[in-house]
């Protein structure tokens, strides 16, 4: 009576590597973003313009073979520019969105798994986050905290909480009714335990859908405060302050505005496009469960 | 009987809530289901208890109450003598480590992100065992259910449904425990599989002596393995006796119809109506042939009729 001579080992690779693997949307997101980044090193590393290199003689030019992206009011290289201020961007977005994802899922675990009066208290908090134009939000918030990245970073942090925190809440509800949640605990492991190890493993991969869905949102928020003039400050090069710039002197260099906008789209799509493809490809499996 | 039992359940009552509809949902009390209602069973050290019944008798919830995974409304469950019916989690952790649950469905019972060692290896973790020593334990505990070693690298989904529930067996024995819950443990699995692991809980209660309570509505496993049966008849234990004693002469009008159709394909005994839980009478009585008027007055009194024998009926056979 061997039980098993030999156990067979299944190939299939699940969670979201594997998913890259077989989506094609993922994977066409993936190598905008991938190339993109490098693109943006590349400029960063090796551009020979410094982002405030100001250059008098050289101010408002047409892109050319010198300036790709043309020069702005000051005679700054506008590509060079575009790569700092999307380094920023994307820092001060992926900063939020780990702040907020962070925030948003420990508390919708809690509530998720303890239930109860914690559980009433935690969702009409997030709630009322929730019901909040997400604009207005963030604009208190950075009249409350001061402008700068930082602040940028936690007021997307703070939009996101709620996103965050109902996924996470309903996924741990469901999970803690599962059989090896019960098996857990009487093995006698503890609450945050059981949280850190049998359940966050299992609704990882919608909470990481979830923030790369997030990151191109982040980035639109920061260009939209920055924009206004709420966000990051004008010395730092950054994607919102460059727009801001660009639109005063449209009517003379349209290429500033336009060309910067459309590296934000770029960036977006990207971020999009993988977003959505991790998620259809995960839908499946979270129907059969 | 000398000792006191390992397991004592005194007149144990679940109620579980029911969710309030329509406008009369409004007022009064809120309506409220009996999963068990006045359970009264024993496990003795070394001992294996079946509890046998029909799909929504309330098994399940008497073997969960039990472990204290459902808070019973009424009465109380002793373990080891302590009394544990309202304990809290925290309490409930130190008790849990000389339990464990064999759920029905091994898949659903390991979680698919870990590998059957880590799994196994989990509680060891917990109380401190050195890296080196917990690898070993590992390995003794799956060769206990006859697994290969390097079952412990493979992924739940990754094993066959008898390797499952061996795999599932094995970690409810990590802690050495002494009373184990097996909740169907058995049927899920293909016949000629299902036998193997009868065969394995055997070997393993003797090898231990370890009390289990197994729950089953299937009447040949509960012949197989068992030294003391009870049949549950909507969330009442109608009858308790010694396993030879119950299948040789039932008592119980609805033990009689279960054992009838154990020859047979059937699992069920009887057509299943609904029954009147807060209706004054006996359970049983609408399906029962041997029905008479006192049936109709009150819920029989469990009383012993022989020595181990416990019966709930007015009109015994």
């Amino acid at each position: 009576m061997s039980a098993a001579a030999a156990i067979p080992r299944s190939a299939r690779r699940r969670g979201p590597l594997g998913v890259l693997a077989r989506n094609r949307v993922a994977q066409c997101g993936a190598f905008i973003l991938v190339s993109t980044l490098l693109l943006i090193a590349g400029i960063v590393l090796f551009s020979p313009y410094d982002p405030n290199d100001k250059d008098y003689m050289a101010i408002l030019q047409p892109p050319s073979l010198e300036h790709p992206f043309g020069t702005d009011s000051f005679g700054q290289d506008v590509l060079t520019r575009v790569a700092h201020g999307a380094r920023i961007s994307l820092l001060v977005s992926v900063g939020g969105l780990v702040l907020g994802g962070l925030a948003g899922t420990v508390l919708g675990m809690t509530a998720g798994y303890r239930g109860g009066w914690l559980d009433a208290v935690i969702t009409r908090i997030v709630e009322l986050l929730y019901s909040f134009p997400t604009y207005v939000l963030a604009l208190c918030l950075m009249l409350l905290l001061g402008y700068g990245a930082s602040s940028v970073a936690l007021a997307i942090g703070l939009v996101y909480v709620p996103n965050f925190a109902r996924l996470a809440r309903s996924m741990t509800a469901q999970a803690k009714a599962e059989n090896y949640v019960t098996a857990a605990r009487l093995m006698g492991q503890s609450a945050p335990r059981i949280l850190a190890r049998e359940i966050l493993p299992n609704i990882a991969a919608p909470l990481l859908v979830q923030f790369s869905a997030g990151l191109g949102f982040g980035i639109i928020m920061e260009a939209g405060l920055s924009f206004v003039g709420l966000g990051v400050q004008p010395p730092t090069p950054s994607l919102g302050v460059m727009m801001a710039d660009g639109k005063d002197y449209f009517q003379n260099g349209p290429w500033v505005l336009t060309l910067t906008g459309l590296s934000v789209a770029w960036i977006i799509l990207g971020l999009n496009l993988l977003g959505d493809g991790l998620r259809d490809a995960l839908d499946p499996r979270l129907r059969d469960r | 009987m000398a000792e006191a039992p390992l397991v004592d359940v005194q007149d144990v009552s679940v109620r579980f809530r029911r969710r309030r509809s329509g406008l009369g949902g409004l007022f009064g009390p809120p309506p409220s289901f009996r999963a068990v209602a006045g359970a009264t069973l024993t496990v003795a050290r070394r001992e294996v208890v079946g509890l046998v019944g029909e799909s929504g008798s309330g098994k399940t919830t008497l073997g969960r109450t039990i472990l204290r995974l459902v808070e019973p409304s009424e009465g109380a469950i002793l373990f080891q003598g302590e009394p544990i019916t309202h304990l809290r989690e925290r309490a409930l952790r130190r008790i849990w480590g000389r339990m464990a649950l064999v759920f029905q469905d091994p898949l659903s019972s390991l979680n698919p992100r870990h590998s059957i060692g880590a799994a196994l290896a989990a509680p060891l973790a917990l109380s401190g065992t050195p890296k080196s020593e917990q690898q070993d334990r590992v390995a003794a505990a799956l060769q206990r259910v006859r697994l290969p070693r390097e079952a412990a690298e493979r992924f739940p989904h990754e094993l066959s449904g008898g390797q499952l529930q061996r795999a599932a067996l094995a970690r409810a024995l990590m802690r050495d425990p002494v009373f184990i819950v097996a909740d169907e443990a058995v049927s899920k699995l293909d016949v000629s599989v299902r036998s193997q692991i009868l065969n394995l809980f055997k070997d393993i209660q003797q090898e231990l002596e370890t009390s289990f309570l197994f729950i089953t509505h299937d009447l040949h496993v509960a012949r197989f393995l068992c030294d003391r049966v009870a049949v549950m008849f909507f969330g009442r234990i109608v009858e308790v006796a010694p396993a030879a004693e119950l299948f040789r002469t039932p008592r119980h009008p609805y033990t009689r119809a279960l054992l009838a159709t154990l020859d047979e394909a059937g699992e069920r005994a009887g057509q299943r109506s609904a029954v009147d839980q807060e209706a004054p009478g006996c359970i049983y009585r609408a399906q029962c042939p041997r029905r008479i008027g006192r049936c109709d007055e009150a819920h029989p009194p469990t009383l012993m009729t022989a020595p181990g024998h416990a019966l709930a009926c007015h009109n015994p056979g």
